[in-house]
């Protein structure tokens, strides 16, 4: 299973093109990590993935569906996408209400199955019952993951899934994604946090100003520190530090998600 | 101009039932100085900013509390019912919360904290375009405040609390909706306020916090867990993996202090974290 | 003569007054009023296209739901001649002129309201409450109730979104559109709820009720009442009175 962006253009006025000629693959079991300045279109790629933004040229197809012929609802079945702001996504009155609607909807036959991984993996048990908005917002934010989570579909994306996130919420994202790779999901996340997520991606894809600047193996990023300069990026300083002191970056171990080994 | 933090003992509890938000803080801030009060979230950071600016005594009067907190020349027992503003200036958390929805353009967003504090607008305009320039959003003054981006949003609301020239800045977690060049930015803004403004900064990560600060406070759960220079944190941070992100910082600043020849521009950031002045 | 704030909050009043004081058939003459201010008077056109759309859809649905309450008035409500009959259903003579007349009424209130609204820009509207020496307690609510009010329908539709994007089918139809709101809007009114203390927070912290007196907003307001205004509200002093007049004769 495979989601293609085929030169992708969108543009919300003519004259201002949001994203240009945008291409790349992603199979499931890959995990892409999207990168850029704030502005530099990554939210809008994630919204042109499952339809809610239909692309203005070239074409996005997942499993063979294009989504300017297709809608979100089923595209659903085949990506599930969740945004920054929780109180746009939280609609139910329990944890376990909210992580059962995706399942639900799609008609999914092992919806119990898939809702209690979901509350398992994102260590929301305890908060099952409660009603989210009585949850911490790092927790809110970590249950719109899992809700996406619980959709069962072979695709998922996150856009800054870390934000706003301590300790406790970052090891269960450290987990998760862990899982998730493990489990041969397909994965797309936009962040801006890289020693979360970059031990992790199979790709990374280098946005600025809605074009692409750079689509190759983390690594490769990391020796070409110019590449990140020019999209007006910068490593975190513990990674510059361990850069600069010749320890590797990259750790790819169960374990702590702060240590950055090779 | 920058004021002292004296806090003494300072306990508080939001109703009688519920259990302590902060217990028994003592900090002593010295003006003009950076504090990185980091901890998960729960651990207590946003109240004692709440606590500092006035708005947890006035939102909260029937609350349980002890100590006293002390502010410039003012002390208060236990804490300020009162907003502190313009002496005390809090930027919060998510930037887009900050803005007011009644100004048409950035500019007047920030001047509309001076009208609120009655200052002419002539007077103010000039300053107001001194300001945006040192912040780097001049180029934005006449766009609408809401379709700035995050980072934008959050320099705009810095605006609107430094034009009032406050005695102590406090930022709630600023960096959590940043991109790795905002957060730069904003780091070099917070460098040139230190010695004209006290700056208090919560965080839950480590990153920010380090290479800035003077002092660094470690809350948990209500409890001070440290409080101390930099280069006594980075070497007890082991104590603290269970709640910050401590072990790479770990072996990286093992292995700095083995190359002390070592000319790197990290490490030269890490001057003050490193014990070094 | 370009009218300000005070003008239009005056003609509302006068509208308002109106509905509720005078026999509801001057309801509709005053109907085609605030119809020709809204499509003729420069002060009274909408300041966005959004807001356009927004008077349009709220008519279409006011007027709807209208003929709908004074048809089940005209129903349910016996008395007075059976006007006439349809498919078995008796409309009454009293119950629907009883529907009309609350129709007509309840319609001026509401488009007098909304041209108002959709014609004034929030920011200028909170400056000129504040001119006029309202507490600033009382303009924050008034602040983050008609932020909240105004960020409503977009805040709807962004859940939707997050539903399609979760496998259900909201925006197919107006039911499935309905009944999807019915359960969206309790959480939407918290998480407004819960932003709206923030943002109430956030203006606090930046002086908004610091020193009221010492507001420049306030120290500059030295307005005095325009001819227009002043007009207008001896018009609805004017009805009131007459009201008045009425009730004590009528004893």
């Amino acid at each position: 299973m495979r989601i293609e962006f085929r030169n992708v253009h969108f543009a919300y006025q003519p004259n201002l093109p949001v994203l240009s000629d945008i291409s790349f693959e992603l199979q499931t079991g890959e995990f892409l990590l999207i990168l850029g300045q704030n502005g530099a279109g990554k939210s809008t790629l994630l919204k042109l993935l499952n339809g809610i933004l239909k692309p203005t040229g070239g074409s996005v197809l997942v499993d063979g569906y294009d989504t300017a012929s297709t809608s979100t609802a089923s595209l659903a079945r085949h990506v599930c996408v969740t945004f920054q702001n929780p109180a746009d996504q939280l609609f139910a009155s329990t944890v376990r209400r909210e992580l059962e609607f995706a399942p639900r909807n799609l008609k999914r036959p092992d919806a119990t199955r898939l809702v209690e991984e979901a509350l398992s993996l994102c260590e929301l048990g305890p908060s099952a019952l409660q009603h989210p908005y009585d949850l911490p917002l790092a927790q809110r934010k970590v249950l719109t993951v899992a809700s996406a989570l619980a959709s069962g579909s072979p695709f998922l994306a996150f856009d800054e899934p870390s934000a706003g996130l301590s300790q406790l919420e970052r090891r269960v994202l450290d987990n998760l994604t862990r899982s998730l790779r493990a489990n041969e999901r397909g994965l797309l996340v936009v962040s801006h946090d890289l020693e979360l997520f970059l031990p992790y991606a199979s790709n990374v894809l280098l946005l600025r100003g809605g074009t692409r600047t750079f689509l190759g193996k983390p690594e490769q990023l990391l020796r070409e520190d110019m590449i990140l300069e020019e999209a007006g990026l910068r490593l975190p300083t513990l990674m510059r530090l361990r850069k600069d002191l010749g320890l590797p970056l990259l750790e790819r171990a169960a374990g702590d998600p702060s240590i950055l080994r090779g | 101009m920058a004021a002292r933090i004296l806090i003494d003992r300072f306990s508080f509890r939001y109703g009688p039932d519920l259990p302590s938000a902060l217990a028994e803080v003592s900090l002593d801030i010295a003006p003009g100085s950076c504090c990185g009060i980091l901890g998960p979230t729960g651990a207590g950071k946003t109240t004692l900013l709440h606590a500092l600016v006035g708005i947890l005594g006035r939102h909260h009067p029937d609350s349980i509390h002890a100590g006293t907190i002390r502010v410039g020349e003012r002390t208060f027992a236990p804490l300020p019912d009162e907003i502190l503003f313009p002496k005390v200036g809090l930027v919060l958390q998510d930037p887009f919360v900050q803005l007011s929805g009644v100004r048409d353009t950035v500019s007047d967003e920030v001047l509309f904290t001076l009208e609120n504090l009655g200052i002419a607008s002539e007077v103010a305009q000039s300053r107001v375009a001194a300001l945006l320039r040192e912040l780097g959003i001049d180029h934005l003054a006449s766009r609408q405040p809401s379709t700035l981006s995050g980072g934008e949003t959050q320099r705009l609301a810095l605006a609107t609390m430094l034009i009032a020239a406050p005695e102590v800045l406090l930022l709630d977690e600023p960096t959590s909706a940043l991109d790795t060049s905002a957060v730069e930015r904003l780091r070099q803004i917070i460098e040139s306020l230190h010695s004209r403004t006290t700056v208090i900064i919560t965080d839950t990560q480590i990153d920010f916090s380090l290479p800035l600060a003077d002092q660094i406070v470690v809350l948990d759960a209500g409890n001070l867990r440290f409080d101390g220079k930099p280069s006594d944190f980075t070497s007890r941070m082991n104590e603290f993996g269970d709640v910050l992100p401590v072990r790479g910082w770990r072996e990286a600043l093992d292995r700095l202090a083995e190359s002390s020849a070592m000319q790197s521009h990290a490490a030269d950031l890490l001057g003050k974290a490193l014990g070094k002045t | 003569m370009r009218l300000d704030i005070s003008s239009k909050l005056a003609l509302v009043l006068l509208l308002w007054v109106c509905a509720f004081t005078l026999e509801w058939f001057v309801s509709v003459p005053l109907l085609v009023v605030a119809a020709a201010a809204r499509y003729l008077v420069p002060a009274f056109r909408p300041q966005s296209h959004r807001a356009n759309r927004a008077f349009n859809k709220f008519l279409l649905y006011s007027v709807a739901i209208l003929v709908l309450l004074t048809a089940l008035n005209a129903l349910l409500m016996p008395g007075g001649d059976i006007l006439f009959t349809l498919a078995g259903l008796k409309f009454h003579h009293d119950g629907l002129m009883f529907g009309i007349r609350t129709a007509a009424r309840l319609l001026l209130l509401s488009v007098s309201i909304l041209i108002f609204f959709i014609s004034t820009p929030l920011p200028d509207f909170i400056r000129f409450l504040q001119q006029k020496g309202l507490p600033s307690q009382l303009v924050l609510i008034l602040l983050l109730t008609l932020h909240f009010l105004d960020q409503l329908p977009e805040r709807i539709n962004r859940v939707f979104v997050a539903q399609e994007a979760r496998g259900a089918p909201v925006r197919a139809g107006v039911f499935s559109r309905a009944k999807s709101l019915v359960s969206i809007l309790s959480p939407l009114v918290l998480s407004s709820i819960v932003e709206s203390i923030d943002r109430g927070t956030a203006l606090e912290v930046r002086g908004f009720l610091v020193r009221p007196e010492a507001s420049l907003v306030r120290v500059q307001a030295r307005q005095k009442l325009n001819p227009v205004s002043l007009t207008l509200l001896l018009l609805t002093l004017g009805v009131l009175f007459l009201f008045l007049l009425r009730w004590l004769l009528a004893f």
